[in-house]
């Protein structure tokens, strides 16, 4: 409910012209990591993630006048992060002509030459059982299982519904222990 | 993965006495203070369960390289802007007089160069064909048609000579008949 408060505030001092540099620097401060690890968990490599971040931020920046409350701060920014994460994984398909199987091991491949992950060999599993998932269930897992999100902030920000978000974990879910029993 | 929130997927059915329906899922209390703590903090708890991590640093700058980028964009895109309202209208209004002027100017040039016409036009109407011949200089007439005139007028004398000759040599012919008829 804070966090609610606290955005409406920021969106109305936004409003005011000579205060939105600082205004916004102060919402990048706020949600730069959870947009940075949404996306990072979505597309894997740092630098990628990098200007996925910024260039959500830039989105922000040019929408933020016309920003309708009607919509929390923060699953707007997700939405933005969510669809810009997609639409560069679906570029990356097109302009390499490569099929969701290749997608899926060159996201493999660029988890296992990263130079940024300093987790265990479960957690690299666990990456790689997630990585096994379709683009939506992958979203779906990551938004649930590492951000604790409630179902209905991931139904306001994936535009998709309750119902369908849960039957969409619980397949991730299994197809996970389905990859883990296979490995043992 | 203990720290996994949702833990549904993790209960073994068969564990669950009949009659309780409203059992916890196993291992749901050891887990719930990391959820709670997760969900008050909700930044840089996710990295310690994916594993990745970021650049040194990284954090701390990017808020400064967003909005340097932002305004730099933001200017290159709209120069306008830039320029302020205040100072925009002042723009506006010089460039405005500035044409204005230059309208002003053109105008009178233009009257000018209509009044010069009609006074020669006026004056070379009053002029004889002689008048207006002396006026005219050799440069006035083009070296094509002067050459074109001066073959033709040449060929006209020739076509004249020849035809005199013609008329001579017949006359002669004819009294040269004559004498020896006789």
């Amino acid at each position: 409910m804070k966090e609610e408060i606290d955005d409406k505030q920021l969106l109305q001092q936004f409003a005011i012209e000579s205060r939105r540099e600082q205004v916004f620097h102060q919402i990048v401060l706020k949600y730069q990591r959870r947009i940075y690890w949404h996306i990072r968990k979505i597309v894997i490599d740092h630098d990628d993630t990098d200007d996925l971040t910024q260039e959500t931020f830039i989105k922000a920046w040019k929408a933020l006048k016309d920003f309708r409350e009607d919509a929390q701060l923060f699953t707007w920014l997700y939405r933005i992060a969510t669809n810009e994460a997609l639409s560069f994984l679906r570029k990356k398909k097109s302009k390499n002509t490569i099929s969701i199987n290749e997608a899926h091991e060159e996201l493999i491949l660029a988890l296992q030459s990263t130079s940024f992950f300093n987790g265990d060999a479960l957690q690299m599993k666990l990456q790689k059982a997630i990585l096994t998932l379709p683009e939506k269930q992958r979203i779906v897992f990551n938004m649930k299982y590492f951000d604790a999100m409630k179902y209905e902030e991931m139904s306001e920000i994936l535009e998709t519904s309750v119902g369908a978000l849960k039957a969409s974990y619980h397949h991730a879910v299994k197809k996970i222990e389905v990859f883990f029993e296979k490995q043992n | 993965m203990k720290n996994n929130d949702d833990t549904t997927h993790l209960i073994d059915e068969t564990l669950i006495p009949k009659g309780q329906p409203f059992l916890s899922p196993v291992g749901y209390f050891e887990g719930l203070p990391t959820i709670i703590q997760r969900r008050i903090e909700g930044k840089d708890c996710e990295i310690r369960n994916t594993g990745f991590n970021e650049p040194e640093k990284y954090f701390a700058t990017l808020p400064d390289r967003i909005i340097l980028k932002v305004t730099t964009e933001e200017k290159e895109q709209n120069p306008v802007k830039q320029i302020g309202f205040i100072n925009w209208t002042w723009v506006a209004s010089v460039a405005a007089t500035v044409v204005l002027t230059w309208g002003i100017i053109n105008d009178q040039q233009n009257t000018l160069i209509k009044s010069n016409l009609t006074k020669q036009q006026w004056h070379i109407d009053n002029l004889s064909s002689t008048e207006i011949a002396s006026i005219l200089n050799k440069s006035d007439i083009s070296e094509e048609e002067l050459i074109k005139n001066i073959s033709i007028t040449r060929l006209n004398q020739q076509i004249e000579i020849s035809s005199k000759e013609e008329n001579e040599i017949i006359n002669q012919l004819e009294e040269t008949d004559i004498t020896s008829e006789l």
